[in-house]
């Protein structure tokens, strides 16, 4: 049974407690530079919403990686990062097209792993704009986000005298 | 060590130096930081008799032990310097991202000292500090200052505090504003960051907050939110309609100031106008896009709203922002009664134009709404003509808000007079009773005759007419925790000492006051203990917050203040409201003062005994 | 008679074919592997060389891989001649093996510059294991290395022996470093920051010959300076390994010429990889000789030697460097000057510039320290737009003359996600364990570390459940 977030952007209030839930998992600290999961703050358009990794189905971290460093948990379908083989070539750092791979400044290579299954951003969310399923809504929410944010910004631009 | 970063930052803009500092970890444990521990470090440090302009002055960033932690709410940094506006120790207190960001640099304080020779502003990236050229960004809005920044920078993570237009021009009620709609907003601190032509202070950090006790830190803060989601203000009422629910509550409670307190209820047959019209509901249905949070804040007060075709249409400026299509924050409750309700204008379109420029300008709306109004007075008592504010200047004029919103901001024509505060500008006309204010500063929404401990209130905040520093209208009106009669001045002396010295800790914490709606002190009491891994009780922390009041209070007695200066407008005292459900009220300040001081431990003066002094650990502070 | 499958060459092309292959054809065919060397990730060899990692951990294949999928391996030879038309490949022990369908996935080889004493004991290339070795050997604290060539290779080894804390030298013909990654402005500050480091870069300089000299080497410029090492790099940049097709048949332009299912003018003979000139994701067909495409190329040709029909939809040119802490990632068209933002602080150095053609993204470079760029989404969303190639519309004009560094809001509102989501590059999901299954079973408390677990345990003691 796959573990998978679900995003609603319409309930995200922009308040970063997935950031900093996802910091203090990383680090131990409260440290949103170091969070996996990157709240989008769009003003101008109204819009917010958490983005993280979608789990793709074509994973083109775990393909691109030269030592086989990022492998698939059975359990939750999370691509995992196993750091005692990665080497840090920030290759999944380029080759994913979602801006969700990353590099620790210890240059280790690093993603979102699902919190093996218990993610704290769901946990941490006030709004209940995160939350778990087994499968993922990351078409659906990211069609309807890319219509919201389009539209006010078409309306901003033919406003412009 | 957690919670504190353990770490000050110090810039001295005359000589461009830049040095890290380890805190004062004995003042941090007393004063425990934001508000209380950026007032230590200043009352040590600046004269309290300087010029507000002078480079004597300095202005202090301050984060407390929970800014940039999970804690809810925990976004705030405060401000503090001598005011410009009226002279008073301002403890300013800002939202949204920019607190936590200087915290996770690795900062518990920033204190800006000198004046720059050109105009500069800071960068700050953790351990690199570098002071940069700003000679372009001067004379630029809030928007674009930060959207220049942010791209000569290259951070897309980096959160800018700056001053607009109204700052550079020294209008003595600038505000400093940080993440484009967020304000340290009172008493004129973005006018001292103008006159040491620090135009921004750009952060990014990527140190993060230790904390001392984590599982119990953790446990501590699950709690806590979980008490603000059960509360129906911070659990409902904010989150559903934010602040600007408040409109109809005070208006029916007849407590909303009209037409420079003229009048305490809006109302068609009694003031011509419609609080309907700028209503948090109107807000609500018409404007409001969506609810937005300040970092860690799980209550969601903010509102983003957009002004209609028609406001853009019927109310054109000449330097319009150029965001102006979008949507923007706001406005708050306080923005919609200054701009709205005390000038009169029932015009949402108009109170949303002009609260967005006060915004982009670097402006307090509630000083320039209330200055306004009372320049509007004054102009329909005939104590001033077309000939000064060169265009008619009644009540209920949406355009002259909005055009004036803009010539105060740019110190032009009238606005020029208008950019020096209402006590000024009433004391020039010799009408210096029209000014609604204490202290020099303008008094905020709630009507002290409608509200008696609201007026002690004003009377003894230490920075002049503001609400937030004993905010009884929380138990007076809004029955939280429990309802007590506004109209009654018994038990309000202890309501406010209380108030006040709570709010100083929360303050002082770096959690939004917003949390008293729905948490008390006691429940925040173990975040501080286990974030810091000192151990407070809740004597200690209620006493941290009477030590730190006290502490304002004795600057500000430096600085030439007495007890007399402790009072309200001859308006508030002696003249009845005349209609509405408040009708016949004055308040009733000499029923309270005395016994306010009495528990405060103050002499009949209004001067901290030696006694409170030392009993409060306070001796030292001023040699 | 089973089908059999040749591959030629171990690197990532060919291994990944192979991993291809076995997924869409489990059993009933042979694969035989024919390579000069074990199979082993070259791009490792850095990482082993500044000793992060043992040289155990560069090889990619051994006999539980040949195992795991059904390999016949031919190590140690190499592939000498090709006769498409009898569908045979003759490798230099001698035997002939018949194919039914074979992948050429030979690689590249670093070219050898016109230059005097390259076989001077010290002077090396980094290409293979052997020369990883000789540089360990030659390498250490305070050791004189001085490049010649300062391109993509030239920089990954350059910042290992900083690692190692050698003494470093930069020789470069053209006038910047990193000609094929960086325009001319980024160069210069990645200079600057090697400058700060203690790194001698010169540019527009010539290595004339190499000579020893009181027991050390030295280079002689042709201007006739002479700069003292320890140990020479040659970095002078890499050629296809496509000698032994010449002749044959097989159409060979820069490269192998490939189709868009990787097959070259013989549909049953496949290349891969650096030694192939496939479709580009940008239009024509260029050599890209990068690990991205190499498994792209191995995955898409294994796929259609296993009877699929994968089109593959073109290979985007992309290299991301470290130099000494400074990031560098580069995509496309970077060096395109006529459309472009651009976008420079200096002082840190950040820098960044996005290349258009018409309203479409086609290139990029983000630079910066780690700390700065590496954990932002920006550097996949530039890969992203350039990937899907989507039309920008109001969204170009909003980079170029709003907010250039707002690439977050152009990526989500043109939903360059969604169109990703849709895709994969096989037709079968990448992400099946079996492909890529954790080394041990999946440990679930420590899996998720220290911090989740007393994050978790605050929340059930508050609310009881989560």
């Amino acid at each position: 049974m796959a573990t998978a977030l679900r995003i609603d952007p319409d309930k995200c209030t922009g308040c970063m407690q997935c950031e900093l839930a996802c910091s203090w998992v990383q680090t131990g600290r409260f440290n949103p530079a170091a969070s996996l999961i990157k709240v989008h703050i769009f003003d101008e358009q109204a819009a917010y919403t958490p983005y993280t990794c979608f789990q793709c189905n074509e994973a083109w971290c775990m393909t691109v990686c030269p030592v086989n460093a990022i492998a698939i948990n059975p359990v939750t379908g999370a691509k995992v990062v196993l750091e005692q083989v990665c080497v840090g070539c920030a290759l999944c750092v380029i080759a994913c097209p979602f801006g969700t791979a990353f590099l620790r400044p210890d240059h280790k290579a690093t993603k979102c792993d699902l919190c093996g299954g218990e993610p704290a951003c769901a946990l941490a969310c006030p709004t209940e704009c995160i939350t778990v399923g087994e499968t993922s809504n990351g078409e659906e929410w990211t069609g309807r986000l890319a219509e919201q944010v389009s539209a006010r910004f078409r309306e901003m631009l033919e406003g412009v005298a | 060590m957690g919670g504190w970063a353990g770490r000050l930052l110090r810039v001295n803009l005359s000589d461009g130096s830049c040095t890290v500092e380890p805190l004062r970890m004995d003042w941090a444990r007393a004063f425990i930081g934001g508000r209380g521990l950026g007032a230590r470090y200043f009352c040590a440090e600046v004269d309290p008799t300087i010029d507000p302009f002078s480079p004597h002055n300095k202005l202090i960033f301050a984060t407390g032990p929970l800014t940039g932690t999970s804690a809810s709410c925990g976004a705030r940094y405060m401000v503090i310097t001598k005011a410009p506006l009226n002279g008073t120790i301002t403890t300013s207190n800002s939202g949204g991202h920019w607190g936590p960001a200087l915290k996770f640099a690795g900062y518990d304080l920033l204190i800006i000292e000198g004046q720059a020779q050109r105009p500069v502003y800071l960068l700050i990236v953790d351990d690199q500090v570098q002071v940069r050229s700003a000679e372009h960004l001067w004379g630029k809005g809030v928007w674009e200052t930060e959207e220049r920044i942010r791209e000569e920078v290259g951070l897309p993570g980096v959160r800018i505090a700056s001053i607009g237009q109204a700052g550079e021009n020294l209008v003595r009620f600038a505000a400093i504003m940080n993440d484009l709609h967020r304000a340290a907003g009172r008493n004129g601190v973005g006018a001292v960051m103008g006159a040491k032509r620090l135009k921004a202070i750009a952060v990014w950090g990527t140190r993060g907050v230790p904390i001392a006790r984590p599982a119990e830190f953790l446990a501590a803060q699950w709690r806590f939110r979980q008490k603000l989601r059960a509360s129906p203000v911070t659990g409902e009422g904010l989150p559903g309609f934010g602040t600007a629910v408040l409109v109809h509550v005070i208006n029916e409670s007849g407590a909303l100031p009209v037409k420079n307190w003229q009048f305490a209820h809006m109302a068609p047959d009694e003031t011509g106008s419609d609080a309907e019209r700028i209503s948090g509901e109107t807000l609500k249905a018409r404007y409001t896009l969506r609810n937005k949070a300040c970092f860690a804040c799980t209550i969601a007060c903010g509102r983003v709203t957009r002004v209609s075709e028609d406001g853009r249409v019927r109310h054109a400026v000449l330097t319009s922002p150029r965001n102006w299509r979008a949507a923007e924050e706001g406005p708050e409750y306080e923005n919609i009664w200054a701009l709205g309700a005390d000038t009169n204008v029932d015009d949402m379109d108009a109170v949303l134009k002009a609260s967005f420029l006060c915004n982009d300008y670097g402006m307090d709306p509630i000083s320039f709404g209330a200055t306004l109004a009372a320049a509007m007075e004054l102009y329909e008592r005939g104590y001033l003509d077309d000939s000064v504010t060169g265009r008619p200047l009644c009540f209920g004029d949406a355009d002259a808000l909005v055009a004036f919103t803009e010539a105060t901001a740019l110190r032009r024509g009238f606005g020029d007079q208008l950019a020096e505060g209402a006590k000024r500008l009433c004391e020039r006309y010799g009408h210096p009773e029209l000014f609604m204010g204490s202290k020099g500063m303008e008094f905020p929404a709630y009507d002290a005759r409608a509200i008696q401990g609201m007026g002690l209130g004003y009377a003894t905040s230490n920075r002049g007419g503001c609400h937030l520093k004993g905010y009884s209208v929380k138990a007076e009106i809004l029955g939280v925790p429990e309802k007590l009669n506004p109209r009654t001045t018994a038990g309000k002396a202890a309501l406010q000492k209380k108030l006040q010295d709570a709010t100083s800790s929360i303050d002082a914490s770096g959690i939004c006051l917003f949390v008293s709606f729905g948490a008390e002190l006691e429940d925040l009491v173990p975040m501080l203990a286990a974030a810091t891994g000192v151990d407070y009780t809740l004597e200690e922390v209620i006493r941290a917050g009477e030590r730190i009041f006290n502490l304002e209070r004795l600057w500000l007695l430096r600085a030439g203040f007495t007890g007399a200066d402790d009072t309200l407008p001859d308006r508030l005292l002696r003249a009845p409201i005349p209609a509405g459900p408040s009708r016949g009220q004055v308040n009733r300040l000499h029923e309270m003062l005395p016994e306010y001081y009495r528990l405060r431990g103050w002499d009949e003066t209004g001067t901290p005994t030696s006694a409170k002094v030392s009993e409060l650990n306070l001796e030292e502070v001023f040699g | 008679m089973a089908k059999r499958h040749v591959i030629v060459g171990a690197g990532p092309a060919g291994m990944h074919a192979i991993e291809t292959i076995r997924r869409f054809e489990p059993e009933g065919s042979e694969i035989h592997l024919v390579c000069d060397e074990p199979p082993y990730a070259r791009m490792v060899l850095p990482y082993y060389i500044c000793g992060d990692v043992p040289e155990s951990h560069v090889y990619t294949g051994g006999d539980d891989v040949f195992q795991k999928f059904g390999v016949t391996p031919h190590i140690g030879v190499r592939a000498e001649r090709i006769d498409p038309d009898g569908k045979t490949v003759t490798l230099s022990d001698g035997t002939t093996l018949h194919f039914d369908t074979l992948l050429i996935a030979t690689g590249s080889s670093p070219v050898r510059p016109p230059i005097e004493g390259l076989d001077l004991p010290g002077v090396t290339n980094l290409w293979t294991i052997e020369d990883a070795r000789r540089l360990i050997e030659h390498t250490g604290q305070g050791k004189r290395v001085v490049f010649i060539g300062a391109g993509f290779v030239g920089m990954i080894v350059l910042n290992a022996l900083y690692k190692r804390g050698c003494s470093l030298t930069v020789i470069e013909m053209m006038d910047q470093i990193l000609p094929r990654m960086l325009d001319a402005e980024a160069a210069r500050l990645a200079t600057d920051w090697l400058a700060k480091r203690g790194v001698d870069v010169r540019c527009g300089t010539q290595a004339a010959r190499i000579l020893q000299h009181d027991g050390a080497l030295a280079v002689e410029l042709t201007a006739g300076d002479r700069i003292p090492a320890d140990c020479v790099v040659i970095a002078a940049g890499v050629r296809p390994n496509v000698a032994f097709v010449r002749g044959s048949g097989v159409e060979v332009d820069e490269g192998i010429v490939v189709n868009e299912r990787l097959q070259t003018n013989y549909p049953f003979i496949y290349a891969a990889g650096d030694c192939a000139q496939g479709p580009s994701v940008l239009g024509g067909k260029e050599v890209h000789a990068i690990q991205p495409t190499a498994i792209d190329h191995g995955r898409v040709a294994g796929a259609n030697m296993a009877g699929q029909d994968v089109r593959y939809d073109g290979s985007l040119s992309m290299n991301v460097l470290d130099v000494c802490g400074l990031q560098i990632a580069s995509f496309g068209r970077w060096d395109g000057e006529d459309d472009i933002v651009r976008l420079a602080n200096p002082a840190r150095p950040l820098y960044r510039k996005y290349v258009f053609d018409g309203d479409r993204m086609v290139g990029g470079i983000l630079m910066g320290p780690t700390g700065d760029i590496m954990n932002l989404t920006d550097i996949g969303m530039v890969k992203g737009l350039v990937q899907t190639g989507i039309a920008m519309g109001e969204w170009k004009t909003y980079l170029k003359e709003t907010h250039p560094l707002d690439l977050r809001r152009p990526y989500v509102a043109l939903g360059v996600a969604t169109r990703l989501l849709k895709r994969t590059l096989l037709p079968l999901p990448s992400d099946d364990p079996r492909v890529r299954p954790l080394p041990a079973e999946p440990d679930v408390e420590t899996d998720k570390g220290p911090h989740h677990k007393v994050f978790v345990e605050a929340y059930r003691k508050v609310f009881g459940h989560s």
